[in-house]
């Protein structure tokens, strides 16, 4: 690893990264480029990623990239924003590509859901969260991200390869559509 | 009439919250809600599933964690097939556990609560995350780097990937260790412990240029859950669940299947995540914390001979019996990464984890199961009915970070009442807000299984009207 000068944060290109209806696994799985992280950072200033840096909106960036199934009306705000704020967007992981895990929800009803899972498993003094401001509301089914926004690239797996995530960013900063192929290409 | 403040989204934890906090006119705080704003299903959606796919389905509640809701979900899912598995599979299923405590402990140390230690919690929010610290303090971050990268190793080591491995299953597990594996992690383990020492060091000076308003900004009393052995020790595998009063005094020591005997759950209108409490005490009085300080609070020891050392000097600095400050989560939370390192060499030293494939058949023996362990958030708790064809009819689950709900919102309260006066509210205070939930390290996405992404807002409100909202 090159001992380097400090960043010249103006240089570098953008990212943010959102976490809608997901685990956050794929925010981890980046994180497991380990020491690479810091060369990346070279390279590349993270505008917003809700697990290290602390900005809390959607920021203008180069590219956008979001994990998670869209299932709430929040996750459809931040998706547009990201959308209306980066140029080029990623989705990220089987969620944000196929719908993912979240997905087996859609056979069910989501208000009787939520009221099985606070009222019916809760004592008797307990309160429904469907009807109150502070919580968004569901929507009926849990959906792939393009289904709500135009995307740029998909990375499907569960989570990727941090190798791939870091191949994929590679390839956007220089102008390039990242190829994610053969042993990169991963269902699961 | 009343004044909200909110921040939202709450950041550098895991998972979707936000925090109101509501003032009187006079500018005094009267009320705060620490909200979690999102809601996945799990437990809906696994009914009339095969249970035998809870390991794979449930360890996708969470990426932090995954590994904890595998293994909750396999132990139950052994209790349901009425199976006792191999030794081996148990030293496996707890090796690859510790692999995960250590990295999450790793993750919630360095990467999201160091900024605020070693920057302070007034440093510019732009520099307050872990570029920052390696530019501060690179060694520091560094070493975070290394710790965390090993306990994911030790999960590749066994289950090939480092988030989502597929590796505990009923009745057992589906490999073993690679000898060529364990004496490479052997190896890799030998300069960590020097590092954790070294930082609990540094967390001592960092705590000691606090101010008291700082250290001591959500300090109160509560009760302390963990699992313990039948020493009475520190246990994250598989044990009794321990629940001791705000003195260290035992209150409950139970088999884990009983826990419903003990602990209540209520949900509130504002929050997606539920309130645990003691039943005996009730929903008020019946509050608990889990975690590092929970289960350090509630054991009587460690078994591995440098972290009962720094658990040592740890209990030294407790007034009493319990350390009631939450910024000594901190401090607990190393201590665990120590014990981590520490087991897993003794672990690779057992030759049973290099032994055959031990899982053993399983079939459904028994219509109901609980499985339960310790999260690196705290106690987790699966539990399943099935039918006889081994289809799920019921899942319960209580996730580390809900018991801990109750004491999050104690903490904001806490720190709203010693920082806040008036509607105007600088930056670092709202990140000490946050901070007193970062302590806790939630896992959101886990925690309401249920949805996940955890930045915090807040909002400032008087008498339902919006005066201010913190979305850095």
């Amino acid at each position: 690893m090159s001992k380097t000068e400090p960043p010249q944060q103006d240089d570098r290109a953008t990212v943010a990264t959102v976490c809608l209806g997901g685990c956050s696994g794929c925010h981890m799985e980046f994180l497991n480029i380990d020491h690479d992280l810091v060369d990346l950072l070279e390279d590349v200033k993270i505008e917003a990623s809700h697990m290290i840096v602390d900005e809390k909106g959607v920021p203008e960036a180069d590219i956008g990239i979001a994990e998670g199934v869209v299932t709430n009306e929040e996750n459809v705000e931040v998706a547009e924003e990201l959308r209306e704020n980066c140029d080029t967007v990623v989705a990220w992981g089987d969620c944000a590509a196929l719908r993912g895990i979240m997905s087996l929800r859609n056979d069910d009803d989501p208000d009787e859901m939520i009221d099985e899972v606070y009222l019916d498993k809760a004592d008797e003094h307990s309160e429904s969260p469907r009807d109150d401001v502070p919580v968004p509301a569901l929507l009926e089914d849990a959906r792939p991200l393009d289904e709500y926004i135009d995307v740029d690239v998909y990375i499907p797996g569960c989570p990727p390869d941090a190798e791939v995530m870091a191949h994929g960013i590679e390839a956007l900063l220089e102008g390039e559509r990242p190829e994610i192929v053969d042993e990169k290409l991963q269902y699961d | 009439m009343s004044k909200k403040q909110v921040i939202d989204p709450v950041t550098r934890v895991e998972g979707h919250g936000k925090i109101t906090i509501e003032l009187d006119d006079d500018g005094e705080v009267e009320d705060t809600q620490f909200h979690v704003t999102e809601f996945r299903g799990f437990e809906e959606f696994v009914e009339g599933r095969p249970v035998w796919e809870m390991p794979e389905i449930t360890a996708r509640i969470c990426g932090i964690c995954p590994v904890s809701h595998q293994l909750a979900a396999a132990k139950a899912v052994d209790e349901i097939a009425g199976v006792e598995i191999p030794e081996g599979a148990k030293k496996l299923r707890e090796l690859l556990h510790m692999g995960q405590v250590l990295q999450s402990h790793a993750l919630s140390f360095f990467y999201l609560s160091s900024p605020d230690l070693v920057l302070g919690y007034d440093a510019d929010p732009e520099k307050r995350n872990i570029e920052g610290v390696l530019e501060e303090n690179p060694q520091l971050a560094e070493r975070g780097i290394d710790l965390r990268k090993f306990g994911q190793d030790v999960i590749a080591a066994l289950g090939d990937k480092k988030v989502h491995p597929d590796f505990a299953i009923g009745g057992g597990v589906t490999n073993t260790l690679d000898p060529e594996d364990g004496e490479r992690l052997r190896e890799q383990s030998e300069e960590l412990d020097t590092y954790v020492r070294e930082t609990i060091d540094l967390l001592q000076e960092i705590f000691a240029e606090m101010d008291d308003d700082t250290l001591d900004y959500a300090t109160y009393e509560t009760g302390y859950m963990g699992l313990v052995n039948d020493e009475g020790g520190l246990e994250h595998y598989d044990g009794d669940i321990r629940l001791v009063d705000e003195d260290g005094d035992l209150l409950e020591e139970i088999d884990d299947s009983a826990y419903a005997d003990i602990i209540g759950e209520r949900s509130k209108e504002w929050s997606y995540l539920k309130f645990p409490y003691y039943k005996e005490r009730g929903f008020e009085d019946g509050q608990y914390r889990v975690g590092p300080l929970g289960r350090l609070n509630a054991v009587d020891q460690l078994s591995t001979p440098q972290a009962q050392a720094e658990f040592e000097r740890y209990m030294d600095a407790a007034d009493g019996a319990v350390h009631e400050r939450s910024t000594y989560y901190h401090w607990a939370r190393l201590i665990e990464i120590l014990y981590c390192i520490e087991r897993i060499r003794e672990l690779l030293e057992n030759d049973a984890v290099y032994e055959g494939v031990p899982n053993v058949p399983t079939k459904p023996e028994n219509n109901n199961g609980v499985g339960v362990i310790e999260a690196p958030r705290g106690t987790l708790i699966h539990e399943y009915d099935v039918d006889d064809d081994g289809k799920v009819t019921n899942a319960d689950f209580i996730v580390a970070t809900t018991h801990n709900n109750g004491a999050m919102n104690k903490g904001v309260r806490t720190a709203a009442e010693t920082f806040v006066d008036g509607p105007e509210i600088p930056e670092g205070t709202l990140n000490k807000m946050e901070s007193v939930i970062r302590c806790y390290d939630p896992c959101l996405s886990c925690s309401t299984h249920a949805i996940g992404d955890m930045p915090l807002e807040v909002t400032i409100e008087r008498d339902g009207e919006v005066l201010d909202e913190v979305s850095r």
